[in-house]
Protein backbone atom coordinates (compact mmCIF):
# COMPACT_ATOMS: atom_id res chain seq x y z
CA UNK A 1 0.00 0.00 0.00
CA UNK A 2 1.72 3.23 -1.05
CA UNK A 3 0.40 6.38 0.40
CA UNK A 4 -1.58 9.19 -1.21
CA UNK A 5 -0.23 11.70 -3.69
CA UNK A 6 2.95 8.72 -4.29
CA UNK A 7 4.79 9.29 -7.09
CA UNK A 8 1.98 7.84 -9.80
CA UNK A 9 4.95 6.40 -11.97
CA UNK A 10 6.08 3.67 -10.53
CA UNK A 11 9.67 3.71 -8.96
CA UNK A 12 12.42 1.84 -10.49
CA UNK A 13 12.98 -0.79 -7.65
CA UNK A 14 16.90 -1.37 -7.93
CA UNK A 15 17.07 -5.32 -7.30
CA UNK A 16 20.74 -5.32 -7.20
CA UNK A 17 22.38 -6.35 -4.44
CA UNK A 18 24.10 -3.37 -2.56
CA UNK A 19 27.95 -2.81 -1.63
CA UNK A 20 27.34 0.11 0.23
CA UNK A 21 25.29 1.74 2.54
CA UNK A 22 25.30 5.00 4.35
CA UNK A 23 23.07 5.27 7.75
CA UNK A 24 22.71 8.66 8.85
CA UNK A 25 22.02 9.61 12.72
CA UNK A 26 22.93 9.07 15.46
CA UNK A 27 19.85 7.19 17.83
CA UNK A 28 18.62 3.90 17.72
CA UNK A 29 16.72 4.08 14.63
CA UNK A 30 20.71 4.38 13.16
CA UNK A 31 21.77 2.03 15.75
CA UNK A 32 19.90 -0.90 15.12
CA UNK A 33 19.73 -0.74 11.17
CA UNK A 34 23.59 -0.71 10.82
CA UNK A 35 23.68 -3.38 13.79
CA UNK A 36 20.87 -5.53 11.52
CA UNK A 37 22.78 -5.23 7.91
CA UNK A 38 25.26 -7.35 9.61
CA UNK A 39 23.33 -9.91 11.76
CA UNK A 40 21.14 -10.29 8.63
CA UNK A 41 24.71 -11.03 6.89
CA UNK A 42 25.14 -8.12 4.74
CA UNK A 43 29.12 -7.99 4.00
CA UNK A 44 29.67 -4.96 2.11
CA UNK A 45 30.42 -1.26 3.47
CA UNK A 46 28.32 0.16 6.39
CA UNK A 47 28.54 3.32 7.20
CA UNK A 48 26.78 5.22 10.52
CA UNK A 49 27.48 8.76 10.28
CA UNK A 50 26.06 10.95 13.67
CA UNK A 51 25.92 14.45 14.46
CA UNK A 52 26.61 13.64 17.66
CA UNK A 53 30.07 13.42 19.92
CA UNK A 54 29.73 10.02 21.09
CA UNK A 55 28.42 6.81 19.49
CA UNK A 56 24.49 6.05 19.49
CA UNK A 57 23.01 5.58 23.56
CA UNK A 58 20.24 5.57 25.18
CA UNK A 59 18.58 8.58 24.57
CA UNK A 60 15.42 7.45 26.82
CA UNK A 61 17.53 8.27 30.39
CA UNK A 62 18.35 11.81 29.13
CA UNK A 63 15.08 12.92 31.07
CA UNK A 64 15.57 10.04 33.71
CA UNK A 65 18.83 8.66 35.31
CA UNK A 66 20.68 11.26 33.73
CA UNK A 67 18.96 14.14 35.43
CA UNK A 68 18.49 12.27 39.09
CA UNK A 69 22.23 11.36 38.95
CA UNK A 70 25.12 13.20 38.89
CA UNK A 71 27.22 10.22 37.79
CA UNK A 72 25.03 8.66 35.53
CA UNK A 73 26.65 8.65 31.74
CA UNK A 74 25.28 8.03 28.90
CA UNK A 75 24.38 4.11 28.16
CA UNK A 76 26.28 3.51 25.03
CA UNK A 77 24.08 1.23 22.94
CA UNK A 78 27.02 -0.69 21.58
CA UNK A 79 30.62 -0.31 22.51
CA UNK A 80 32.90 1.45 20.07
CA UNK A 81 34.67 -1.96 19.99
CA UNK A 82 31.71 -3.53 18.74
CA UNK A 83 31.32 -1.29 15.63
CA UNK A 84 35.04 -2.82 15.12
CA UNK A 85 34.22 -5.84 15.04
CA UNK A 86 31.34 -5.82 12.98
CA UNK A 87 33.66 -3.73 10.41
CA UNK A 88 30.67 -1.01 10.82
CA UNK A 89 32.97 2.59 10.02
CA UNK A 90 30.86 5.09 13.21
CA UNK A 91 31.87 8.61 12.07
CA UNK A 92 30.61 10.71 14.92
CA UNK A 93 30.14 14.76 14.32
CA UNK A 94 28.71 14.13 10.72
CA UNK A 95 25.47 15.79 9.76
CA UNK A 96 24.21 14.92 6.45
CA UNK A 97 23.51 18.14 5.01
CA UNK A 98 22.24 17.24 1.14
CA UNK A 99 21.21 14.20 -0.85
CA UNK A 100 21.82 13.97 -4.40
CA UNK A 101 18.89 11.46 -5.48
CA UNK A 102 20.72 11.17 -9.25
CA UNK A 103 23.97 10.44 -8.43
CA UNK A 104 23.61 8.99 -4.58
CA UNK A 105 26.08 10.77 -2.86
CA UNK A 106 25.03 12.45 0.68
CA UNK A 107 27.08 15.52 1.54
CA UNK A 108 28.38 15.65 4.97
CA UNK A 109 28.87 18.67 7.52
CA UNK A 110 32.79 18.32 6.93
CA UNK A 111 33.03 19.08 2.87
CA UNK A 112 33.08 15.65 2.24
CA UNK A 113 30.86 13.82 -0.33
CA UNK A 114 29.62 9.67 0.15
CA UNK A 115 28.41 7.11 -2.67
CA UNK A 116 25.73 5.01 -1.38
CA UNK A 117 23.71 2.29 -2.72
CA UNK A 118 20.90 2.44 -0.42
CA UNK A 119 20.65 5.79 1.69
CA UNK A 120 18.86 5.21 5.94
CA UNK A 121 18.26 8.29 7.01
CA UNK A 122 17.24 8.07 11.03
CA UNK A 123 17.75 11.36 11.54
CA UNK A 124 15.05 11.51 14.45
CA UNK A 125 13.65 15.08 15.04
CA UNK A 126 14.69 18.09 16.78
CA UNK A 127 13.48 20.29 19.69
CA UNK A 128 10.76 22.77 18.69
CA UNK A 129 11.63 25.99 20.44
CA UNK A 130 9.33 29.52 19.73
CA UNK A 131 11.11 32.28 19.20
CA UNK A 132 9.45 34.32 22.00
CA UNK A 133 10.53 31.15 24.55
CA UNK A 134 13.77 31.48 23.42
CA UNK A 135 16.10 33.62 25.82
CA UNK A 136 19.89 32.45 26.74
CA UNK A 137 19.94 29.97 28.40
CA UNK A 138 16.87 28.10 28.37
CA UNK A 139 17.47 24.36 28.27
CA UNK A 140 15.93 21.78 25.46
CA UNK A 141 16.33 18.33 26.55
CA UNK A 142 17.58 15.90 23.58
CA UNK A 143 21.45 14.86 24.00
CA UNK A 144 23.49 13.89 26.59
CA UNK A 145 25.47 17.07 26.94
CA UNK A 146 21.78 19.01 27.46
CA UNK A 147 21.37 16.41 30.57
CA UNK A 148 24.61 17.12 31.44
CA UNK A 149 23.90 21.21 31.98
CA UNK A 150 20.16 20.60 33.38
CA UNK A 151 21.86 18.24 35.94
CA UNK A 152 24.58 20.69 36.73
CA UNK A 153 21.93 23.55 37.46
CA UNK A 154 19.64 21.34 39.60
CA UNK A 155 20.65 22.87 42.75
CA UNK A 156 18.07 22.58 45.78
CA UNK A 157 16.15 25.01 46.64
CA UNK A 158 16.84 26.90 43.61
CA UNK A 159 13.00 27.23 41.25
CA UNK A 160 12.89 25.49 38.11
CA UNK A 161 9.79 26.07 35.52
CA UNK A 162 9.12 23.49 33.00
CA UNK A 163 7.25 24.62 29.82
CA UNK A 164 5.36 21.69 28.18
CA UNK A 165 3.40 19.29 30.36
CA UNK A 166 4.10 16.56 28.08
CA UNK A 167 6.26 13.09 28.78
CA UNK A 168 9.73 15.41 28.83
CA UNK A 169 8.29 18.32 30.85
CA UNK A 170 6.97 15.35 33.79
CA UNK A 171 10.37 13.53 33.91
CA UNK A 172 12.31 16.83 34.16
CA UNK A 173 9.35 17.98 36.91
CA UNK A 174 10.06 14.36 38.49
CA UNK A 175 13.89 14.51 38.59
CA UNK A 176 13.76 18.35 40.07
CA UNK A 177 11.70 17.44 42.62
CA UNK A 178 13.73 14.59 43.65
CA UNK A 179 16.59 17.36 43.63
CA UNK A 180 15.15 19.36 45.65
CA UNK A 181 14.07 22.38 43.58
CA UNK A 182 10.87 24.50 43.69
CA UNK A 183 8.95 23.76 40.62
CA UNK A 184 6.77 24.85 38.51
CA UNK A 185 5.19 22.76 35.40
CA UNK A 186 3.48 25.36 32.68
CA UNK A 187 0.87 23.62 30.17
CA UNK A 188 -1.25 25.54 27.48
CA UNK A 189 -3.78 22.73 27.36
CA UNK A 190 -6.69 22.17 29.85
CA UNK A 191 -4.77 19.41 31.67
CA UNK A 192 -1.16 17.85 31.28
CA UNK A 193 -0.91 15.12 28.39
CA UNK A 194 -4.58 16.06 27.47
CA UNK A 195 -3.45 16.50 23.81
CA UNK A 196 -2.82 12.68 23.62
CA UNK A 197 -4.57 11.34 26.65
CA UNK A 198 -7.83 13.77 27.55
CA UNK A 199 -8.51 15.67 30.34
CA UNK A 200 -9.68 12.86 32.61
CA UNK A 201 -6.63 11.23 32.48
CA UNK A 202 -4.57 14.43 31.88
CA UNK A 203 -6.38 15.63 35.33
CA UNK A 204 -4.51 12.56 37.22
CA UNK A 205 -1.26 13.07 35.76
CA UNK A 206 -1.29 16.50 36.87
CA UNK A 207 -3.02 15.62 40.65
CA UNK A 208 0.27 13.21 40.87
CA UNK A 209 2.46 15.72 40.15
CA UNK A 210 0.76 18.50 42.20
CA UNK A 211 1.02 15.42 45.01
CA UNK A 212 4.40 15.42 44.49
CA UNK A 213 5.05 18.72 45.32
CA UNK A 214 4.92 20.53 41.58
CA UNK A 215 2.96 23.47 40.98
CA UNK A 216 1.32 22.95 37.95
CA UNK A 217 -0.02 25.59 36.09
CA UNK A 218 -2.71 24.48 33.07
CA UNK A 219 -4.83 26.33 30.45
CA UNK A 220 -2.22 29.10 30.11
CA UNK A 221 0.63 28.92 27.22
CA UNK A 222 3.75 30.94 28.58
CA UNK A 223 3.73 33.96 26.00
CA UNK A 224 7.37 34.90 26.61
CA UNK A 225 10.44 34.11 28.17
CA UNK A 226 13.05 36.86 28.69
CA UNK A 227 16.22 36.46 31.26
CA UNK A 228 16.55 38.52 34.27
CA UNK A 229 19.73 39.10 35.96
CA UNK A 230 20.71 35.42 36.83
CA UNK A 231 17.83 34.09 36.01
CA UNK A 232 14.54 34.38 34.11
CA UNK A 233 11.09 36.08 33.95
CA UNK A 234 8.41 33.45 32.65
CA UNK A 235 5.37 35.71 30.86
CA UNK A 236 2.07 33.56 31.04
CA UNK A 237 -0.81 34.12 28.72
CA UNK A 238 -3.27 34.55 32.10
CA UNK A 239 -1.38 37.14 32.90
CA UNK A 240 1.02 35.60 35.65
CA UNK A 241 5.03 36.33 35.17
CA UNK A 242 7.13 33.92 37.12
CA UNK A 243 10.52 34.47 38.00
CA UNK A 244 12.86 31.14 37.52
CA UNK A 245 16.56 30.10 38.00
CA UNK A 246 16.07 27.63 35.74
CA UNK A 247 13.97 27.40 32.62
CA UNK A 248 13.47 23.82 30.45
CA UNK A 249 11.23 23.93 27.44
CA UNK A 250 9.72 20.66 26.58
CA UNK A 251 7.01 21.57 23.87
CA UNK A 252 7.65 19.23 21.34
CA UNK A 253 9.92 18.38 18.49
CA UNK A 254 10.10 18.32 14.94
CA UNK A 255 11.47 16.15 12.11
CA UNK A 256 14.47 16.69 11.25
CA UNK A 257 13.76 17.42 7.55
CA UNK A 258 14.54 20.94 6.63
CA UNK A 259 17.85 19.97 5.29
CA UNK A 260 15.87 17.79 2.80
CA UNK A 261 14.35 20.53 1.30
CA UNK A 262 14.78 20.36 -2.55
CA UNK A 263 16.58 16.74 -2.86
CA UNK A 264 12.86 15.80 -4.04
CA UNK A 265 11.88 13.63 -1.69
CA UNK A 266 8.30 13.33 -0.66
CA UNK A 267 8.08 15.42 2.12
CA UNK A 268 4.95 15.55 4.63
CA UNK A 269 5.92 15.92 8.37
CA UNK A 270 8.59 13.67 7.98
CA UNK A 271 10.18 11.51 5.54
CA UNK A 272 6.88 10.12 3.60
CA UNK A 273 7.81 5.94 3.03
CA UNK A 274 5.66 3.32 2.41
CA UNK A 275 4.95 0.45 4.46
CA UNK A 276 8.42 -1.10 4.09
CA UNK A 277 10.47 2.14 4.77
CA UNK A 278 11.31 2.92 1.64
CA UNK A 279 10.79 6.79 0.92
CA UNK A 280 9.56 8.24 -2.83
CA UNK A 281 13.25 7.60 -4.23
CA UNK A 282 14.46 4.13 -4.55
CA UNK A 283 17.46 3.28 -2.65
CA UNK A 284 16.62 5.82 0.21
CA UNK A 285 15.33 4.42 2.97
CA UNK A 286 13.95 6.23 6.47
CA UNK A 287 13.11 4.87 10.19
CA UNK A 288 12.85 6.51 13.24
CA UNK A 289 11.18 9.51 14.71
CA UNK A 290 12.03 11.47 11.06
CA UNK A 291 9.71 8.95 9.28
CA UNK A 292 6.43 8.87 8.22
CA UNK A 293 5.24 5.09 7.23
CA UNK A 294 2.19 4.00 6.02
CA UNK A 295 1.08 1.34 8.58
CA UNK A 296 -0.83 -1.12 7.09
CA UNK A 297 -3.20 -1.76 10.31
CA UNK A 298 -4.53 1.71 10.90
CA UNK A 299 -4.60 2.70 6.84
CA UNK A 300 -3.32 6.19 7.62
CA UNK A 301 0.47 7.63 7.49
CA UNK A 302 1.88 7.70 11.21
CA UNK A 303 5.09 9.54 12.65
CA UNK A 304 5.53 8.74 16.05
CA UNK A 305 8.43 9.81 18.84
CA UNK A 306 8.69 6.44 20.37
CA UNK A 307 12.21 4.82 21.17
CA UNK A 308 10.67 1.21 20.98
CA UNK A 309 8.93 1.89 17.58
CA UNK A 310 12.44 3.80 16.19
CA UNK A 311 14.64 0.26 17.05
CA UNK A 312 12.26 -2.08 15.38
CA UNK A 313 12.17 0.79 12.54
CA UNK A 314 15.94 0.93 12.18
CA UNK A 315 15.88 -2.99 11.98
CA UNK A 316 13.02 -2.95 9.22
CA UNK A 317 14.74 -0.39 7.13
CA UNK A 318 17.73 -2.71 7.34
CA UNK A 319 15.72 -5.74 5.96
CA UNK A 320 14.49 -3.48 3.33
CA UNK A 321 17.26 -2.61 2.23
CA UNK A 322 18.94 -5.95 1.91
CA UNK A 323 15.63 -7.19 -0.08
CA UNK A 324 14.16 -9.10 2.98
CA UNK A 325 11.20 -6.26 3.56
CA UNK A 326 8.10 -7.29 5.73
CA UNK A 327 5.37 -4.35 6.07
CA UNK A 328 6.27 -2.58 9.42
CA UNK A 329 2.91 -2.98 11.17
CA UNK A 330 4.58 -2.36 14.87
CA UNK A 331 1.43 -1.90 18.25
CA UNK A 332 3.16 1.69 19.23
CA UNK A 333 4.74 1.81 22.47
CA UNK A 334 5.89 4.51 25.22
CA UNK A 335 6.37 4.46 28.44
CA UNK A 336 7.38 7.24 31.22
CA UNK A 337 9.01 7.07 34.84
CA UNK A 338 7.55 9.80 36.72
CA UNK A 339 7.92 10.52 40.77
CA UNK A 340 8.31 6.68 41.01
CA UNK A 341 5.14 5.30 38.65
CA UNK A 342 5.58 4.17 35.19
CA UNK A 343 3.56 4.91 32.68
CA UNK A 344 2.76 2.98 29.13
CA UNK A 345 0.92 3.42 26.57
CA UNK A 346 0.24 0.91 23.64
CA UNK A 347 -1.94 1.33 20.35
CA UNK A 348 -3.13 3.66 18.00
CA UNK A 349 -5.52 6.31 19.14
CA UNK A 350 -5.36 9.95 17.38
CA UNK A 351 -8.89 10.64 18.43
CA UNK A 352 -11.45 8.33 20.29
CA UNK A 353 -14.77 8.38 21.03
CA UNK A 354 -15.27 6.57 24.47
CA UNK A 355 -12.61 6.67 27.53
CA UNK A 356 -12.92 3.62 30.32
CA UNK A 357 -11.01 4.16 33.09
CA UNK A 358 -10.62 1.80 35.79
CA UNK A 359 -9.28 2.91 39.47
CA UNK A 360 -9.16 5.99 41.45
CA UNK A 361 -5.91 6.65 42.30
CA UNK A 362 -3.63 9.04 40.21
CA UNK A 363 -0.93 6.83 40.20
CA UNK A 364 -2.37 3.23 39.93
CA UNK A 365 -5.16 2.94 37.07
CA UNK A 366 -6.04 2.18 33.94
CA UNK A 367 -7.69 3.94 30.79
CA UNK A 368 -8.52 1.82 27.73
CA UNK A 369 -9.62 4.05 24.39
CA UNK A 370 -11.92 3.47 21.69
CA UNK A 371 -12.84 4.29 18.26
CA UNK A 372 -15.71 2.96 16.93
CA UNK A 373 -16.30 0.23 19.76
CA UNK A 374 -12.96 -1.04 19.25
CA UNK A 375 -10.27 -0.82 21.71
CA UNK A 376 -7.43 1.33 20.01
CA UNK A 377 -5.06 2.12 23.23
CA UNK A 378 -4.43 1.65 26.65
CA UNK A 379 -2.84 3.94 29.15
CA UNK A 380 -1.77 2.24 32.24
CA UNK A 381 -0.59 4.06 35.77
CA UNK A 382 1.03 1.94 37.88
CA UNK A 383 1.03 -1.72 36.92
CA UNK A 384 3.00 -3.31 34.38
CA UNK A 385 1.32 -6.63 34.61
CA UNK A 386 -1.70 -5.75 33.70
CA UNK A 387 -0.59 -3.54 30.92
CA UNK A 388 1.30 -6.69 29.89
CA UNK A 389 -2.12 -8.30 29.36
CA UNK A 390 -4.15 -4.74 27.70
CA UNK A 391 -1.12 -4.68 25.47
CA UNK A 392 -1.99 -8.73 24.55
CA UNK A 393 -5.12 -7.90 23.70
CA UNK A 394 -4.44 -5.09 21.29
CA UNK A 395 -1.75 -7.06 19.79
CA UNK A 396 -4.82 -9.83 18.80
CA UNK A 397 -7.57 -6.87 17.94
CA UNK A 398 -5.13 -5.70 15.76
CA UNK A 399 -4.12 -8.91 13.96
CA UNK A 400 -7.55 -9.29 13.67
CA UNK A 401 -8.16 -6.38 11.41
CA UNK A 402 -5.83 -7.92 9.13
CA UNK B 1 29.03 -13.15 44.31
CA UNK B 2 27.35 -13.80 41.00
CA UNK B 3 25.12 -11.80 38.85
CA UNK B 4 22.41 -13.58 37.44
CA UNK B 5 19.76 -11.60 34.96
CA UNK B 6 16.50 -13.39 35.29
CA UNK B 7 13.48 -12.26 32.08
CA UNK B 8 9.87 -12.15 33.05
CA UNK B 9 8.11 -13.12 29.92
CA UNK B 10 4.88 -11.95 30.49
CA UNK B 11 6.34 -7.93 31.01
CA UNK B 12 9.24 -8.86 27.83
CA UNK B 13 7.49 -6.90 24.69
CA UNK B 14 10.38 -7.55 22.65
CA UNK B 15 12.18 -4.15 22.68
CA UNK B 16 15.55 -5.87 22.18
CA UNK B 17 17.16 -2.89 24.02
CA UNK B 18 19.09 -5.88 26.44
CA UNK B 19 20.20 -7.65 23.05
CA UNK B 20 22.88 -4.78 22.71
CA UNK B 21 23.52 -3.61 26.12
CA UNK B 22 23.94 -7.02 27.88
CA UNK B 23 26.76 -8.13 24.98
CA UNK B 24 25.45 -11.34 23.82
CA UNK B 25 23.81 -12.43 26.85
CA UNK B 26 20.31 -11.81 25.75
CA UNK B 27 18.88 -12.67 22.58
CA UNK B 28 15.06 -12.54 21.61
CA UNK B 29 13.41 -16.16 20.85
CA UNK B 30 11.15 -17.08 18.42
CA UNK B 31 8.18 -15.66 19.88
CA UNK B 32 10.19 -11.96 19.98
CA UNK B 33 10.32 -12.86 23.66
CA UNK B 34 13.68 -12.46 25.86
CA UNK B 35 15.73 -14.82 26.96
CA UNK B 36 18.96 -16.08 28.87
CA UNK B 37 21.39 -17.61 26.41
CA UNK B 38 24.78 -17.02 28.53
CA UNK B 39 24.67 -15.35 31.35
CA UNK B 40 28.33 -14.97 32.27
CA UNK B 41 29.10 -13.24 29.44
CA UNK B 42 27.84 -10.04 30.37
CA UNK B 43 29.26 -7.98 33.30
CA UNK B 44 27.41 -7.04 36.15
CA UNK B 45 27.29 -3.07 34.97
CA UNK B 46 26.03 -4.57 31.44
CA UNK B 47 23.45 -6.72 32.90
CA UNK B 48 22.39 -3.82 35.23
CA UNK B 49 22.00 -1.50 32.45
CA UNK B 50 20.14 -3.55 30.79
CA UNK B 51 17.67 -3.92 33.59
CA UNK B 52 17.20 0.02 33.77
CA UNK B 53 16.72 -0.16 30.20
CA UNK B 54 13.78 -2.42 29.77
CA UNK B 55 10.61 -0.48 29.31
CA UNK B 56 8.78 -2.65 30.57
CA UNK B 57 11.05 -3.64 33.88
CA UNK B 58 10.68 -7.46 32.53
CA UNK B 59 14.27 -7.81 33.27
CA UNK B 60 15.37 -8.37 36.72
CA UNK B 61 19.19 -8.67 37.74
CA UNK B 62 19.78 -10.45 41.03
CA UNK B 63 22.92 -10.78 43.30
CA UNK B 64 23.62 -14.40 44.88
CA UNK B 65 26.30 -15.69 47.28
CA UNK B 66 27.49 -18.94 46.74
Amino acid sequence: MTPAGWPSVPRAVDDTRPREVIVVGGGTAAHRCAVELRRDGFDGKVTLASGESQPPYDRTLVSKDMLADHTADAVALSERCEYERWDIDLRLDLRAECVDRDSRVVGLSDGSTERYDRLALCVGGRPVVPPELDAPGVIVLREAEHAARLRKGMVAGRHLVVIGGGFIGGEVATAAIRSGLRVTLVEAAAQMLEPILGDLVGARVAQLHRDNGVTVRTGTPANAVSSKGDGFEVSLADGAVVDADIVVLGVGMAPNIDWLDGSGLCLDKGVVTDEYCQSSADNIFAAGDCARWWHPDYGELCRVEHWDTAGRHGAAAAKAILGNQQSFAPLPFFWSDQHGVRFQWAGHAPSWDDIRIEGDAPDCFVARYFRSGRLAGVFVVGQPRVFARARRELVETASTRR
Amino acid sequence: MSTIPEIDRELCIGSGNCVHLARGAIELDDEGVATIVDGTSATPAQLQQAERSCPTGAISVLEVDH
